[in-house]
Formats: structure tokens, C-alpha cells, sequence
């Protein structure tokens, strides 16, 4: 079907053709292509994206395959493994070879770049190996079900075709080769390339990735083949390398990784998931695990439903607790894998009991219908931050619960004119961004927007805001770059004037009280209180 | 560190004010406080409960990922 001695060629989309390309030009067995769970995620994504063309770029160099093929492959003696690979373009409209030929050489065509532009749903680079051929692959993310998925992460990628210029909005993806790469050096690329820009740094190659991991590490075995991945210890190394420090979280509870998932990735930094991945088997027990193995992914988008937040603990409602499922690039599956949150009981060992547990089911195209038999169970976060993002979420995350509790005893005493509890958003975000916010009217803050807009704010802040169901009441802006023990809130910025001033005067009489004097002044909640004790005066 | 300080506290704020201050005079308000904090902290140690690795699964070194 393909043909190398021609620079592109042009074939109407369908899962068949597109698994006999991928064999063709990686050079995998039928079977191969045939068993990967690429194969099932690329078949239900471009159902849902509508693909209706691919044309293939039979000649291209990857600048990331070349560092590999440079650092292992060119040594190998038998394998004769070619130095460049190919690229597939997608798009969803319906063209021919002749069509692409007469753009090309100026002729009039019923294609333009701007129509092309507008149709293209991104590219696969197919790398020539046997096994393990999904190269750098930037494909756009479904599209957003009535604004219930969020893709924080993503930025604009260029591809250029001949001199046509494309673009996509995406995070790029590979899989692993297991040689100079394993799960977790595919899931660190992934990050490095959603935190380049934000924090400034070069995107190393998966070879170079594994390199600084395990430099001055003590290790029991080889570096490559990278067959035995990553320790985290390493995969914080790999972290620091690039002038950034990793931040771990332990998790177990659901509700724990929905909220830092969402606090940071609404900050655009992708996180990193670590734990077991399953194979998983209903029983009348529980889901019975098999095949438990390490996994890493790297998480980057979630979906939130419509659904009233879940209360936690006394009565907490945290914005989060409406997500029900991530999106994730997990390299054995795709980019933007849909993996839904889920407990019950599981079964490990069956000498022992089944017992509950909060775990992550993975699907392999765009809804639950599509899950694909496995389970992913999260049990650390390492999240990749500038040095400057010193304070955590988990920090803010406690001063707001205690504000929380004492608003909430104002409000069901009624001195807060407040329907119901507050429902709070946190999250971490840039202080120009939440500017561009305020100055391009996406919020309205009555009073306060050249106020707002005129505050000195530190480059990344944590954000805390209070909703009335759909209604913003207020914003609590957070220093990012203090110390846990001092004042943290930079600002407080009013949606509802009248709210706040009630506020303001519950805030005035609870600092006079000894519960504030004994428990809290010292706290970094109590910092919360008086400051918007002392605008009373201001 | 720049504070913003936003004008906003009226005459109603005042009246606000003072009732509130009344009503912290009271025994059952500072009774209410303390419950209110008891609740805040349950909500927090159950956060840190839930910050704990999962005791049952069992340590894993195989494949991509080593815990």
C-alpha cells in the first residue's frame, strides 16, 4: 500500500488502512499492530474526531527519534533499524492525493491552507521499529462535551507539510521504545513538553531523560536497555535536571487526588502519576487484579460533571470533588486517555480478603464504553514546579477549610446573606493571567477592577474562590513564594460588595474573640481573619 | 509584600458589626465556635487519612515503574 519512492501519499481514513500503514512503515508484524491498545485508542479516537483523510510523509526526520537512534539503535548489528521515520497527518475532511498534488504545484485545488488548517486534526510520527513504533504523536483533544473536559495543559504545536503550515492544540505523546525509554521517562517527555514554556527549559530526548535519571544513582543494573524503568527517587532526579523541583504527594483517597490534580493543572502544570496498573476481572469478591506492575502517566486534563460537589468530612464542598474522570497520556494506551474514578472492593492475593480501594479505571477512547480491562491505582503525585511555587496546595487547602468552618457558623447564623454553603474553586494560576482575566471581563469585581488590576502580585499565586452555587462571592489570592508560617493572602478581591461588607464585619467581631486570640492569630488562617478584620479600617 | 485593600464596609456593615459582636458576647456563640472548629479539624485529619499510601497493596518493582 505505501509507497517509499513518492514524498507523500494520500488514503481515505479507516481503522483498517490505518493499522496496514503503521505495519508497513514501522515494519511491525500484522500482529503486532493488531494487539496494541494503540490500535483500539486510535480506532474510537478518530471515530469520535470524525477523521475522514490521511496522508503520509514518507521521509521525516524526528529530532527525538535521532537523539535515540543516536544514543542505541545506530549500534546494533542485525537489526538494521533505518535512522527516519514517517509522519501521518489527519484530517477530517475528504481529499485525494490529486487534490493535495494541485496545491502543491500552484493548479487550482478545492484545498487551501486555511482549509486544511481547519480540518487537521494533528500527526503520529510512526518511528521504524518492530514492537514499539508510536513516536511523537500530537493529536488535537476531543472535543469538550458541553464544557464538562478540560485540557489546561495543552498549547499551539506547528507542523509544517511541504511549506503548508498546520497547527494543533495538544500535549505531544510517545510510547516507549523499552530501551532508551520506559513508561516513566515517555511520561516525563510528556511533562517536560507541557512545562518548557511555562517554566522555561529545554525538552531533553527520552534518551537523555533516562541519562540524567540515573546520573549519580546508584544502580544495580545497566542504563539501557531501560527495561527496568524508573526508581521516583530517579524520576525526580530526571526533574532537577531540567532546573525545576519535584513535589511529591502521597495519595489513597480519591477526593486527594482530585483535588491537587485539579489545583494544578489549572495552573498548566502536568502532573505525574506513579503506581500499580492492573489487568482487572470482575468476581462476585470484587474486581480481582492480576498482573500488577509499576506505571507511571502523565496526567493532563480532567472532566467535571454538572453534579453538586461531593461534602467532605463536616461538610466541605470543594469545586474538585465534581470530577469524574481524568485525561492522562499513559504511553500504553494514548494521549489524553479517559481514565474514570472509581472504589469497590478489590482482590489482590485470593488467600486474603478483598478490601476497598479508590482506583482509576482506563478506557481507551472518549466515554466508559470504551474501558479497556485495566486499572490504574495512583499512589504517588510528583509534581514538576518552578523553584519559586514553594508553598503546596495541601497547605492552602487547610487555611481554607478553616475559613470555611467559621464562615459557614456566620452564614447558618444568618449574618452572611449567602442561599447555601460555599463551594470553593482552588487553584493555582499566574498573576498575569488572573489579571488578563479580570481586565478582559471574563469575572466582573464591582469597584475593585483598577484596584485589582494596579496589585503587585508574585508570578504564580494560589487562588481561592467562593461560589454561591454558580454565583462568585469572592476571591482569596495566595503568596506562593512565602513561608508556611507567614501571612500567605496577598488579597482579597470582592464579586459581591454586599457580601463582602457583611464579611468584613463578621471577620471584625470574630478577631475580638479569644477563640481567634488563642487558636488561630498565630495560624495561617488566622492571617485570613484579621486581614479582612483590617479593611474594616481601610 | 503589596496588600490590596478594597473600601467596601458601609453603614450596614457597621450595624453588621455590631450585631455580630453581640452575638459572639454570647455563651452559645462561643459554644458554636468551638463546634464549627472541631468540624474543620475532623475535615483535615481526615485529609491527611487520606494523604496515607494504601497499606494492602503490595510493594511492586516490575516494568516502567519502581515503588
Amino acid at each position: 500500500m505505501s509507497d517509499d519512492t513518492k514524498p507523500y501519499q494520500v488514503f481515505p481514513y479507516s481503522i483498517e488502512t490505518l493499522k496496514t500503514l503503521l505495519a508497513e512503515r514501522s515494519g511491525a508484524k500484522d500482529f503486532v499492530v493488531e494487539q496494541k491498545l494503540h490500535s483500539y485508542y486510535f480506532d474510537s479516537y478518530f471515530a469520535a474526531v470524525k477523521a475522514k483523510t490521511i496522508v503520509v510523509e514518507t521521509d521525516y526526520i524526528d529530532k527525538f527519534f535521532t537523539d535515540d537512534y543516536a544514543g542505541y539503535y545506530v549500534r546494533c548489528f542485525g537489526g538494521d533499524y533505518k535512522r527516519r521515520c514517517s509522519r501521518f497527518h489527519f484530517f477530517d475532511i475528504a481529499f485525494s492525493e490529486r487534490d493535495l498534488a494541485y496545491l502543491l504545484d500552484g493548479s487550482k485545488s478545492k484545498l487551501s491552507q486555511e482549509k486544511l488548517n481547519t480540518a487537521y486534526c494533528g500527526f503520529v510520527v510512526v518511528k521504524p521499529l518492530p514492537k514499539t513504533f508510536v513516536g511523537r504523536t500530537c493529536l488535537k483533544t476531543y472535543p469538550s462535551l458541553n464544557g464538562q473536559r478540560h485540557y489546561p495543559i495543552t498549547r499551539q504545536y506547528s507542523a509544517n507539510l511541504f511549506g503548508i503550515k498546520l497547527e494543533v492544540s495538544t500535549l505531544p505523546f510517545q510510547e516507549q521504545d523499552t530501551v532508551a525509554a520506559a513508561c516513566a521517562t515517555s511520561a516525563l517527555w510528556s511533562v517536560f513538553n507541557g512545562t518548557a514554556t511555562l517554566f522555561q527549559h529545554s525538552i531533553p530526548s527520552p534518551l537523555e531523560i533516562t541519562k540524567a535519571a540515573k546520573a549519580g544513582m546508584p544502580a544495580r543494573t545497566r542504563t539501557f536497555p531501560n527495561e527496568n524503568g524508573l526508581t521516583a527517587e530517579e524520576m525526580a532526579q530526571a526533574i532537577r535536571n531540567v532546573g525545576m523541583e519535584p513535589f511529591s504527594v502521597s495519595v489513597r483517597d480519591n477526593y486527594i487526588t482530585k483535588s491537587t490534580l485539579y489545583a494544578y493543572l489549572n495552573g498548566k502544570v502536568p502532573v505525574l502519576m506513579l503506581g500499580p496498573s492492573a489487568n482487572a476481572n470482575d468476581s462476585e469478591n470484587g474486581l480481582v487484579l492480576s498482573d500488577l506492575g509499576g506505571h507511571a502517566i502523565a496526567a493532563t486534563g480532567y472532566g467535571l460533571s454538572s453534579d453538586r460537589p461531593t461534602p467532605y468530612g463536616e461538610g466541605f464542598l470543594l469545586r474538585s470533588s465534581r470530577i469524574n474522570r481524568i485525561y492522562a497520556h499513559d504511553d500504553q494506551v494514548g494521549p489524553f486517555t479517559s481514565m474514570y474514578f472509581e472504589n469497590g472492593p478489590v482482590v489482590i492475593d485470593p488467600q486474603n480478603p478483598a478490601f476497598n480501594l479508590d482506583y482509576l479505571s482506563v478506557a481507551c477512547g472518549p466515554d466508559a464504553k470504551n474501558k479497556s480491562g485495566s486499572v490504574f491505582i495512583p499512589q504517588f503525585l510528583l509534581i514538576p514546579l518552578t523553584t519559586t511555587i514553594r508553598i503546596p496546595f495541601e497547605v492552602i487547602l487547610n487555611v481554607v477549610i478553616d475559613f470555611d468552618s467559621i464562615v459557614e457558623w456566620f452564614r447558618s447564623n444568618e449574618f452572611l446573606s449567602v442561599n447555601s454553603r460555599i463551594e470553593w474553586d482552588i487553584c493555582l494560576t499566574s498573576g498575569n493571567d488572573y489579571k488578563a482575566g479580570i481586565f478582559d471581563d471574563i469575572v466582573d469585581v464591582p469597584g475593585s477592577r483598577h484596584n485589582v488590576l494596579t496589585t503587585h502580585l508574585p508570578k504564580f499565586i494560589w487562588r481561592a474562590t467562593a461560589y454561591e452555587e454558580k454565583r462568585p462571592l469572592i476571591d482569596l489570592l495566595f503568596d506562593t513564594t512565602d513561608v508556611k508560617q507567614g501571612s500567605l493572602l496577598i488579597s482579597a478581591v470582592p464579586y459581591d460588595t454586599s457580601v463582602f461588607a457583611d464579611l468584613i464585619a463578621c471577620m471584625v467581631g470574630f478577631c475580638a474573640t479569644p477563640v481567634y486570640t488563642n487558636i488561630f492569630r498565630s495560624k495561617p488562617s488566622g492571617k485570613v481573619f484579621s486581614f479582612l478584620a483590617e479593611l474594616n479600617q481601610a | 509584600m503589596a496588600q490590596s485593600k478594597h473600601k467596601t464596609v458601609s453603614r450596614k456593615g457597621k450595624k453588621t458589626s455590631d450585631k455580630v459582636s453581640r452575638w459572639l458576647a454570647t455563651s452559645g456563640a462561643q459554644t458554636g465556635l468551638k463546634k464549627a472548629l472541631e468540624q474543620a479539624e475532623k475535615t483535615k485529619s481526615k485529609l491527611e487519612e487520606g494523604r496515607k499510601v494504601e497499606p494492602s497493596l503490595p510493594n511492586i518493582r516490575i516494568a516502567g515503574f519502581q515503588m
